[in-house]
């Protein structure tokens, strides 16, 4: 390892100022602190406390959390894709298991490839116009692009969603740390508004078709149905509708998003997560808790629609809810940054979310407006908690 | 016959380092709203030409007999007046453009463009001056406009004034892989558009000034 | 003489001369333009019912291919309801004007019928504001063309309306479908929902025609089960006579419904 350090050390003089490659210092910067602990500090004026966890690190740790999510995202596609295709009318055998996680690796693959590709592209691309250091946001943006877009979607459209996002959502507001929205739900929301055929309905969450060329040919098996839960019930005309049971939709055996449908993988990562006090635990309680408590009232007293007889806890495992909760939400830049607003600001989400499922037809999986909306209302709740602080002790001195 | 420096200044200035838009973000309200395709944005251009100019030739031939007191109701009934005659004439001869315009085309009384040129140039400014200022603004208007809707139009329908021109073939209806972007179909994204003129245009000019 | 322009009678009289030198410019131009837009709106309304009919317009002049196929109006009613006889290769079409509720904001159309009053000819929908390439293609020929040649009566008779399913749903029995537009549930709804909701408001002119076939000849449920149809009057016989009129030993029993609609019989029959 040290002579690899060496070698590093000095292959990175060319990049110093009047070196060969002195253009390119961000890439090497890059590649350097994502290697070692950056080898200078800050200086030592005033008090300051020093750890060993860069936001690097801290990117690192949430897409480790992630992990879990993807792999059985990759599993879920594949197991869909022979649901629809009529393939396990035998059980899952040993080899149809191999068969659904390879068959969903390659489909996956390619949408994680394009946002690295295209996010970073850009990324390194205005380090080196603005002669700044690569930021690392995007390590995680990256990761979660790809989990919350249908299977279906054609790569270009990814390619040019990330594209719209890391430009408009965050470099325009001065890169990251400094963007007022998620910019992977931007992704999504840009998706989502601009081609929307791709983004709802029935066949976009299942892949029927081929994958590179394997299992091509083949075609949905008659009744088959690739809607999402949600979906279902938006559409039904029948009031007391469960398109699926409790563990079905906890397990993640559901079509859907790729990362968004195993509970129990999402709150895998959500453990690390706030093990690590990477995410806050008051943001995803106040998302569940309230998106529970709203889902309740419209079982109670709501309109007599399937989606309002919809059992509570049936809310909070479909959809995105719980992936929305637990990894996007706590988003430390866009979220709120009080303690008292994180509260808030959890509370506003999981309102909207079943409220915009409940009364919206138009928008059966509501998570993604849901945050969004949280974003924008973030700094002003902020706002109104640092205020209220200060009148109260106004009030004492 | 020359024009003075003054002259050509009024009509030069607003197309480029004084745009109406691009500078003083005025009249972006509009800009969103009928930029969808190309042939309003046309219209609605050369309509907001048309009044900025004549609104400004009436103004500054009575802008010494107008009472200070009621100026602005004044130049507010010149405007609105000019708007009601062009929106009739559109319904007679271009009705269907009418109809896509709808309630903007009203609303050209309250874009900011027209007060602020009238009370701005026009009260304080000879017949010609006033002419060419208000041609100018309504041009620097109306080339974001075209613009903008050219980039809406192309890549929100893939056509051009009504015309296909992404073909047919692409399509993934038709078994190609292209689809429309409908973001730029939304006033969302026309905003984006104008960002991102605005951003080339002082990137541009900045250079300029160094 | 300079005048002082800032004095209150100088104000008031400038302001006046003003406002009645616009006024009379605007009506001026208003009577003007006035028949010019009247024949606008009139031409657009025109063409979308000629499109409805499946005439192309796009080489002769909509106005003069509009006149040489209306015939006259059976039924006004503001802006909302209307039936309009046409003539097309020397047959009789009527057209319905539809209106509903999509996604967003309002969705509306023409209908042509044959004349029997079951077969759709053609039809045309607009919409205010339904999601480009989902909801808004309802305006397409190929959404459009489904409802050619399909009926909206049942086999006897009664009104069915069309569905507009998802593929792989099965209408009730006695109805017709089409294919919903993939991924615009709500404005597909709309639009089955705006058929079933129009063509009731015309039954009066489409006629149930429950009596005629099974009420009289029959004695099945029109009369049996059903006996609203004419003990209490309502729509089935009120608007039917021929069914009583022709048939009379159906209804002797109820013999005073069908001497009171008598009347109303005749009118009826003069629209038709």
């Amino acid at each position: 390892m040290e002579k690899f350090y060496e070698i590093w050390k000095k292959f990175g003089k060319n990049f110093e100022e009047g070196g060969k490659m002195a253009k390119l210092s961000s890439f090497y910067d890059a590649f350097d602190t994502f290697l070692f602990t950056p080898s200078t500090t800050s200086r030592r004026i005033g008090a300051q406390i020093h750890d060993g966890s860069d936001s690097k690190r801290t990117m690192i740790i949430v897409v480790l959390a992630l992990v879990p999510a993807l792999l059985f995202g990759m599993f879920n596609v594949g197991y869909q894709h022979l649901v629809a295709t009529g393939q396990l009318a035998t059980g899952l055998t040993c080899a149809l298991w191999w068969k659904a996680f390879g068959f969903g690796l390659l489909a996956v693959l390619p949408y994680i490839i394009v946002s690295y590709v295209v996010g970073l592209g850009i990324e390194f691309t205005v380090a080196q116009i603005k002669h700044e250091e690569v930021a690392e946001g995007f390590l995680v943006t990256g990761f979660i692009i790809p989990l919350i877009v249908p299977i279906n979607t054609p790569l270009w459209m990814v390619a040019v969603a990330t594209a719209f996002a890391v430009i408009f959502a965050k470099e325009v507001f001065g890169g990251t740390g400094y963007n007022i929205f998620n910019v992977a739900l931007i992704t999504r929301a840009f998706l989502f508004f601009a081609y929307p055929t791709h983004m709802t309905g029935d066949s976009v969450f299942v892949r029927t078709g081929g994958t590179w060329g394997w299992d091509s040919g083949m075609s949905a098996v008659d009744g088959f149905s690739g809607a999402t839960p949600l979906g279902v019930l938006a559409t039904t005309a029948e009031t007391s509708a469960m398109p699926v049971d409790f563990w079905t939709a906890f397990n993640g055996l559901i079509p859907g998003s790729v990362g968004e449908t195993c509970g129990w993988a999402i709150l895998l990562g959500a453990c690390l997560l706030l093990m690590t006090g990477v995410a806050s635990w008051k943001t995803m309680l106040s998302i569940f808790g309230t998106a529970a408590l709203t889902a309740w009232l419209f079982n109670v007293c709501g309109p007599d629609t399937a989606v309002a007889n919809y059992p509570w806890y049936m809310h909070l495992v479909t959809g995105g809810l719980m992936f929305g909760a637990v990894f996007m939400a706590t988003d430390p830049v866009t979220s709120a940054r009080t303690e008292c607003g994180k509260w808030i600001y959890g509370a506003l989400i999981g309102f909207m979310v079943i409220v915009i499922r409940v009364l919206n037809p138009g928008y059966p999986e509501g998570m993604m407006l849901a945050i969004l909306l949280g974003n924008a209302f973030a700094p002003l709740i902020d706002w109104c908690v640092v205020h209220a602080n200060i009148n109260k002790r106004m009030k004492r001195a | 016959m020359a024009l003075s420096q003054k002259t050509k200044e009024a009509f030069l200035g607003p197309l480029n380092i004084n745009n109406p838009v691009l500078v003083q973000i005025l009249g972006i309200c509009s800009a969103l709203a009928v930029t969808v395709q190309l042939k309003p944005a046309l219209v609605m251009g050369i309509s907001v030409t048309i009044i900025v100019a004549m609104s400004n030739v009436v103004v500054s031939l009575i802008r010494k007999s107008i009472p200070a007191r009621i100026r602005i109701i004044i130049q507010l009934v010149v405007v609105a007046a000019l708007v009601t005659i062009v929106s009739e004439v559109l319904k007679a001869f271009a009705y269907d453009v009418a109809m896509q315009l709808s309630v903007y085309l009203g609303l050209i009384i309250t874009n900011c463009i027209l007060m602020g040129r009238l009370e701005a140039f026009a009260m304080t400014n000879n017949v010609l001056d006033s002419l060419m200022d208000g041609l100018g603004n309504g041009f620097g208007y109306a080339w974001i406009l075209v613009v903008v809707a050219f980039v809406r139009e192309l890549f929100g329908s893939g056509k051009l004034l009504g015309w296909q021109v992404i073909p047919d073939s692409w399509y993934v209806a038709n078994g190609g892989f292209y689809e429309n972007c409908g973001m730029m179909l939304m006033p969302a994204m026309a905003l984006v558009l104008v960002g991102c003129i605005i951003w080339a245009h002082r990137a541009l000019n900045d250079k300029e000034n160094k | 003489m300079k005048m002082n322009t800032e004095s209150n009678i100088y104000t008031i009289v400038y302001a006046t001369v003003l406002v009645v030198i616009v006024a009379v410019l605007l009506a001026v131009v208003n009577q003007g333009l006035k028949a010019r837009q009247d024949a606008n709106a009139r031409l657009d309304q025109q063409k979308q019912m000629l499109v409805a009919l499946n005439q192309d317009f796009s080489k002769s002049d909509p106005a003069a291919l509009y006149d040489s196929l209306v015939r006259d109006t059976l039924l006004k009613d503001g802006d909302k309801a209307n039936i309009i006889r046409f003539e097309v290769d020397g047959k009789t079409k009527y057209i319905l004007r539809l209106h509903g509720q999509g996604l967003w904001g309002g969705i509306g159309g023409y209908m042509a019928l044959d004349e029997d009053k079951n077969t759709v000819f053609g039809i045309n929908f607009n919409h205010e504001s339904e999601t480009p390439g989902l909801g808004g293609e309802i305006v397409t020929e190929k959404f459009r063309s489904q409802f050619f040649g399909k009926h909206i009566k049942d086999a006897q008779g009664n009104l069915r309306s069309i569905a507009v399913l998802k593929a792989g749903k099965i209408a009730d029995e006695g109805q017709e479908q089409v294919d919903a537009w993939a991924g615009a549930t709500i404005t597909s709804t709309g639009v089955s929902d705006m058929l079933a909701s129009n063509i009731n408001e015309y039954k009066d002119f489409l006629g149930t025609e429950c009596c005629k076939k099974e009420c009289c000849k029959e004695q099945s449920d029109c009369c049996k089960e059903q006996s609203d149809c004419c003990k209490e009057q309502s729509d089935c016989c009120k608007e039917q006579k021929e069914c009583c009129k022709e048939q009379k030993e159906c209804c002797k029993q109820e013999q005073p419904c069908c001497q009171q609609e008598e009347s109303g019989t005749s009118e009826n029959e003069k629209e038709d």
